[in-house]
């Protein structure tokens, strides 16, 4: 705890201190660093960043869902190695994982030249350093944060639930949405937050799939730091970026996890 | 056939991923179920009962064969739109969703209106006695209540028939001979069409007007309980159910009436003719069963040995084991052959007519004796 909050209470004391020549501070109280953050352009990189987690976030789970849905249906022996396969991606460095993508994503790289070769594209798109590029360097980056605890819900999942839906006239949609889908919220919920936390704060992905052009609040905070040296304006916007995860997060342990824990846990307790 | 209520025509079924990938589950099987029938598919674990049943409800699907309901073709017909509905082993009922909720849930795939719903399921509720837990979840729920929400979950969407996979297997005795019962009860109230799955011969003795015996994928026997008890059709039939005494030996002469047995080479059994049964060559190898209670015992002292005696046999008592109801004897013929004989408790407590060691005389009364041709089950 110690680790954790001593280090969170000095970036709370600095930002409502004022900024020195020099990367130092003044200690004197202010209200000047939360001031700025209301101004057009941090707002405009604000809402940028919550808009780009918002995409990703949904993109994984459109992918992550079905996914875990897949690996869960194949027949035992399988699963470990395809859970494994999710997993295996984090035994390389994020960052060398990022640069990769811009060979694949630049204008004489893998995917241009392959689109190119079956004539689907004439000329070379711009696909890297732009929005699309950080989206999927997020997408790649956080998708096994969606598929494993996706999966770990649906292995608990009994699925003579969903014999028994069908049998009592549900079609598949139906079935989904009735009896699958509000028995994995949890998994999904727990997913969502673990791939929409890092994305609205990350900073590697936008700095090298996005270029100078595209910042987001996790660059923003990381040039007050190390590049403007405005350690108190730079405190302001973490303190700001924790309040908007902590709302959501907190939403959740409060209403909604306690109910999901009452009605989605296996029954036979008797 | 439009006036069945289930026909099965020559299906099979085969596992695509199974252990043993040439085996069938379910070979070449034929059965025809008559509406407001009590059916039960007997036999032990494995034997491809639950396949056969879930074939018919369209969780699986037949590798060959046809299934009909009602006259109806189900080939590729998915399990929602089937006129069936399922009580599952383990309930499978919704955790997220009360009692209530539950029961409405099939109500709610129909297009009627809320009211409607409610009420059927209010209504449902109320005849199988859980219409003051409506707001309880699953967990929340005792075995034998489960099983009911189960019960009326199914039965609220009037199916033309109902399949029961071994719905009692996780109540303790008391409850499920209660539901045996009451199961029996609603079913011939409602007049629905039960086809039941079980492993307990004695639950499909109680319950059933036929019980189809099944065995590795093949259905050996289908009869009234009278039917497969007192005429086992095969050697598996008659072990399965109840218990048997079963002698092999081979047929040697034929008569109008009887049929001469020779077991073991020496020991000569009149066997009596059972009405259309086709004739068995001499020299066929064939099994023998009678059941425990068939078996005459007297004390040898009782029945001098020269007075004849077709099917008469001295033995010596092993063992009496006292069992409330009867007692249950084993006898030695001779060092080959060991029998089973029970004899009902009838007289005042603490009476054994017969002890360890003492040399008994044993009677297997021709019309008592099976004649089983012996093949593989």
């Amino acid at each position: 705890m110690v680790f954790f909050l001593l280090p969170l209470a000095i970036v709370l004391a600095y930002s409502f201190l004022q900024q020195d020549i020099g990367g130092g501070i003044i200690w004197q109280f202010t209200l000047e660093n939360y001031q700025r953050l209301s101004r057009g352009l941090y707002l405009g990189i604000i809402w940028r960043s919550l808009w780009l987690g918002f995409l990703s976030t949904a993109a994984c789970l459109l992918i992550g869902y079905p996914l875990a849905f897949w690996i869960i249906k194949q027949p035992k022996r399988w699963r470990n190695a395809l859970v494994l396969l999710v997993i295996i991606p984090f035994w390389t460095n994020f960052l060398v994982r990022t640069y990769a993508w811009i060979v694949l994503l630049r204008r004489e790289g893998v995917i241009n030249i392959l689109l190119a070769s079956v004539q689907i594209i004439d000329k070379p798109l711009d696909l890297l350093f732009t929005p699309l590029a950080i989206a999927i360097g997020l997408i790649y980056g956080y998708l096994p944060f969606m598929i494993l605890p996706i999966y770990s819900t649906l292995e608990r999942f009994d699925f003579s639930l969903v014999e028994a839906a069908h049998d009592l006239g549900a079609n598949d949609l139906k079935t989904f949405w009735r009896v699958v889908f509000p028995l994995t919220l949890r998994g999904i919920i727990a997913g969502c937050l673990l791939v929409f936390i890092p994305s609205v704060a990350a900073f590697i992905t936008p700095d090298i799939l996005g270029g100078a052009k595209t910042i987001m609040v996790g660059n923003l905070i990381q040039n007050q730091f190390l590049k403007s040296l405005n350690w108190p304006f730079g405190s302001a916007l973490s303190m700001m970026l924790i309040g908007m995860i902590l709302v959501p997060v907190t939403a959740y342990f409060w209403f909604v996890d306690d109910y999901l824990r009452t009605t989605s846990t296996k029954g036979g307790r008797s | 056939m439009e006036n069945n209520a289930v026909d099965l025509i020559d299906i099979s079924k085969q596992f695509a991923n199974s252990a043993r990938s040439d085996s069938f589950a379910v070979e070449n099987l034929n059965l025809a179920i008559a509406p407001g029938e009590f059916f039960s598919l007997l036999g032990p674990s494995g034997c491809g009962k639950s396949t056969t049943l879930r074939m018919i409800a369209g969780l699986e699907t037949p590798t060959r064969g046809e299934i009909f309901i009602y006259g109806e073709r189900m080939q590729s017909r998915p399990p929602y739109h089937r006129p069936v509905n399922m009580v599952f082993q383990h309930y499978a009922l919704f955790p997220h969703l009360n009692v209530l909720e539950n029961v409405a849930f099939g109500l709610e795939m129909e297009h009627l209106s809320r009211s409607q719903v409610r009420q059927r399921a209010m209504e449902m509720l109320d005849l199988v006695k859980l219409n003051s837990l409506t707001s309880r979840y699953p967990r929340q729920l005792s075995g034998g209540q489960q099983q009911r929400v189960a019960l009326a979950r199914a039965l609220v969407k009037r199916p033309r028939v109902l399949l029961l996979d071994e719905p009692l297997g996780a109540l303790d005795l008391k409850l499920r001979k209660a539901m045996q019962l009451e199961l029996k009860h609603m079913q011939k109230q409602l007049g629905i069409t039960f086809i039941y799955v079980t492993h307990d011969q004695e639950e499909a003795m109680t319950m059933s007007d036929r019980i189809g015996v099944m065995y590795e994928g093949h259905l050996l026997q289908v009869g009234s309980p009278f039917e497969v008890y007192e005429y086992p059709a095969t050697r598996f039939v008659a072990s399965f159910i109840g218990e048997s005494n079963i002698l092999s030996g081979r047929v040697v002469q034929q008569h109008p009436n009887v049929i001469d047995v020779l077991v073991d080479e020496h020991w000569s059994l009149q066997v009596s003719r059972k009405g259309k049964g086709e004739p068995i060559p001499t020299d066929r190898r064939v099994s023998l069963a009678i059941r425990p209670e068939k078996v005459f015992l007297s004390s040898v002292q009782e029945n001098p040995e020269n007075s004849p005696c077709p099917n008469c046999c001295n033995g010596t008592i092993k063992e009496a084991i006292y069992l409330g109801t009867d007692t249950c004897y084993l006898i030695e013929l001779n060092p080959h052959h060991q029998i089973v004989v029970r004899r009902q408790n009838v007289h005042s407590k603490g009476f054994h007519a017969y002890r360890p060691g003492i040399s008994v005389q044993v009677v297997l009364p021709p019309e008592s004796l099976c004649l089983l041709e012996d093949r593989d089950c």
